[in-house]
């Protein structure tokens, strides 16, 4: 048999909706919580790293989402989009596993996020890369609470309604946490700066 | 008469202001204090948004996505009472059943299953959205499976699923087997059947071809012949020393494929690639020209995205010889041909093995834009998850598939701005190939001030004749943009 150029057909172009995945899901269809893994764990990954700032348990919590979002799935009404669906999901496991940790390994991991010393000497690297490097670290050191707004809404673009609406808060408590987040930000950068 | 001037803005109003997507508000575009203040607040997240963490790998990925299949294959645990409750509604929906004749009205139709040994699968139908398109789903999580099925309305769908690949069949009969959930193989008998495995494009197998786990998974050879003059030019053009550094890889994978088609002759094997003399001698010529390539090196596990080479086809797994296919399933005759007369998978007294290899026949261009819009498609796919690079494989293999025309102009466009999104270092010759196939195109002065504004430090006569170029295009904003940064530039 000639292996060959298959004329595509038209059913390749229906593909499904993250709303109908979800319903997939919900039905047992495993291959459907695969599509969802697919699209959505680089979302769920980087959110999990910024907010703990750390890459350890990641992974866990990764695997966590997914299972939670199919045990959870048949209870989904769309009333947000099913990225903040996952990413709310994501955020209480985090939070509960951040809970569980003991005082000691938080702070060896605020620690090990400092970045590593540059091999370079540091007059090479420019402003821009260094400024970053220490905004990452400033993140790790925010409150919970700011930091889950800060990431929520600044870094994975999730607007205030959604965001208050999946951290179960009101969107001026948000509005606040976010406006005390930036400035405290603000601030110690300013303060650190060279 | 003096204009009221608004108030300063205070920080927590202008921190409200930068809600994603929102526009900056109207006083703040005035205002140098608000302004400058509203930025300061906003600093830090940009510093953030540019340094995102790095993702894990395809293999740690992989080994997530395992560890939650094996969590969710895993029954749940049910309390003791539910057992009996269980059976006795079972009971009474069995009695109920029988008597209503409830099972005999469940639709069959254009699909026949028919299951081979203890294969334990579910069927469902269901009703997709607004669009009343039908989907029918056959779930399977274990052992073999003989599915037919006829040529379905266009609003209609069937579909095999398995944790993590789907078949999608229509006027086709294919056998599958399942092992602890994933696909482990499929034969296809007759028809065309869409094969989909979790983060990898969709392949296609037609009928005598075949696919099972743990073959190598090599793209299939198309002679030079299958090609349109315009498709193989975009081919060898991607090849060459200037192409962008993933699609001379693609490149390189099917050179080495057709290279190794005279030994596998030789060892007496079925040689059902395909290849002519005139493909394996250019793909010899390929990898004589890069010392980069082995021809003795084994194949990559995972083909790449289509390819574009002087023999190129769609990355898929490489079908199984049909001879060593281990089905004697008999073609079903309804595959071709509307579906009227009753499904018979009765497996015939002499089946005859697909042996003989049919020539393949030409393709048409309509065929070559279909398989480049389905490319164009699967490059947006990566690009909404961020995935730039690998979008940027998609955009260039339907660039390189079509050749001309207005979709080729969209793919290269998109191919050089994800690589420009990803900083790749291939994103100059992108650009570059851009501007100089697409002149006349509307988005020839975006991509130069892009590329100007990359060569601003490594090639500045070459960022300063772009930037002239455009500026020179008279009033819009991009030619302001152009005039300001070529001032800029000045010494």
């Amino acid at each position: 048999m000639s292996a060959r150029v298959i004329p595509l057909s038209r059913i390749g172009e229906e593909v499904r909706d993250d709303e109908a995945l979800v319903a997939a899901c919900a039905r047992g269809e495993a291959a459907a919580l695969g599509a969802l893994f697919e699209r959505h764990s680089p979302s769920v990954w980087r959110y999990l790293r910024r907010f703990l700032g750390h890459a350890t348990d990641v992974d866990d919590l990764v695997q966590g989402t997914f299972i939670e979002a199919w045990r959870s799935a048949p209870r989904f009404r769309g009333g947000s989009s099913v990225r903040v669906w996952l990413l709310g999901i994501a955020h209480n496991l985090a939070r509960r596993h951040a809970r569980s940790r003991g005082r000691r390994r938080a702070l060896l991991d605020v620690l090990s996020l400092w970045p590593v010393a540059p091999a370079r000497p540091i007059d090479e690297l420019t402003d821009g890369r260094l400024q970053a490097a220490r905004a990452v670290a400033l993140l790790a050191e925010l409150s919970t609470d700011h930091r889950a707004a800060l990431v929520w809404v600044d870094l994975e673009g999730v607007s205030t309604v959604d965001t208050a609406r999946a951290l179960g808060v009101r969107p001026g408590t948000l509005r606040r946490r976010l406006f005390e987040a930036r400035r405290e930000l603000r601030d110690r950068l300013a303060a650190e700066a060279p | 008469m003096t204009a009221v001037r608004e108030a300063c803005w205070s920080e927590h109003a202008l921190s409200d202001s930068l809600e994603p997507g929102a526009e900056i508000p109207a006083h703040v575009r005035v205002c140098v204090s608000c302004r400058v203040r509203r930025d300061g607040l906003a600093r830090a997240s940009r510093l953030l948004r540019a340094t995102p963490p790095a993702l894990p790998s395809e293999a740690a990925r992989e080994a997530v996505l395992e560890a939650v299949w094996r969590a969710v294959q895993a029954p749940p645990a049910r309390p003791a009472w539910s057992r009996p409750a269980v059976a006795a509604a079972a009971t009474v929906l069995l009695a109920l059943g029988a008597t209503t004749g409830f099972w005999a009205a469940r639709p069959t139709d254009e699909a026949e299953l028919e299951p081979i040994g203890d294969a334990q699968f579910t069927r469902q139908r269901t009703r997709v959205g607004a669009s009343g398109v039908e989907d029918e789903v056959v779930t399977l999580t274990e052992g073999r499976l003989r599915v037919a099925v006829g040529d379905l309305e266009p609003e209609r769908r069937f579909r095999v699923l398995a944790f993590d690949a789907e078949l999608e069949l229509r006027g086709a009969a294919v056998e599958v087997e399942v092992t602890e959930r994933r696909l482990s193989a499929v034969h296809v008998v007759s028809g065309v059947v869409g094969v989909r495995r979790v983060a990898l494009p969709m392949f296609w197998l037609s009928a005598g071809e075949g696919w099972r786990t743990g073959e190598r998974e090599r793209a299939p050879v198309v002679t030079p012949e299958d090609v349109p003059a315009a498709a193989r030019d975009a081919a060898h053009a991607v090849a060459r020393e200037d192409a962008p550094t993933e699609a001379r890889e693609d490149a390189r994978v099917v050179a080495r494929e057709a290279a190794r088609v005279p030994r596998r002759e030789a060892a007496s094997e079925p040689a059902f690639d395909g290849a002519s003399p005139r493909a394996v001698s250019a793909a010899e010529r390929a990898l004589r020209a890069d010392p980069a390539v082995d021809p003795a090196a084994p194949a990559p596990l995972a083909a790449p995205v289509p390819a574009s080479g002087p023999a190129a086809a769609p990355a898929s797994p490489r079908p199984v010889a049909s001879a060593a296919a281990p089905s004697s399933f008999t073609a079903a005759p309804w595959a071709r041909t509307p579906t009227t007369a009753p499904l018979d998978l009765t497996p015939p007294v002499e089946a005859p093995a697909p042996t003989a290899r049919a020539p393949a026949p030409p393709i048409d261009r309509a065929a070559l834009e279909e398989a480049a819009e389905q490319q164009f498609r699967w490059g947006w796919e990566r690009l909404r998850v961020h995935d730039r690079r690998r979008a940027a494989r998609h955009f260039a293999a339907a660039a390189a598939l079509i050749g001309d025309g207005p979709l080729a102009e969209d793919a290269r466009y998109w191919h050089a701005r994800a690589l420009v999104e990803a900083d790749d270092d291939a994103a100059d010759e992108a650009c570059r190939d851009f501007l100089r196939r697409h002149p006349e195109s509307p988005r020839w002065d975006e991509l130069s001030l892009l590329l100007a504004d990359r060569l601003t430090s490594r090639a500045p006569d070459e960022a300063r004749a772009l930037l002239r170029r455009v500026a020179a295009q008279g009033r819009s904003d991009r030619a302001a943009k152009a005039r300001a940064a070529l001032r800029a530039l000045e010494p």
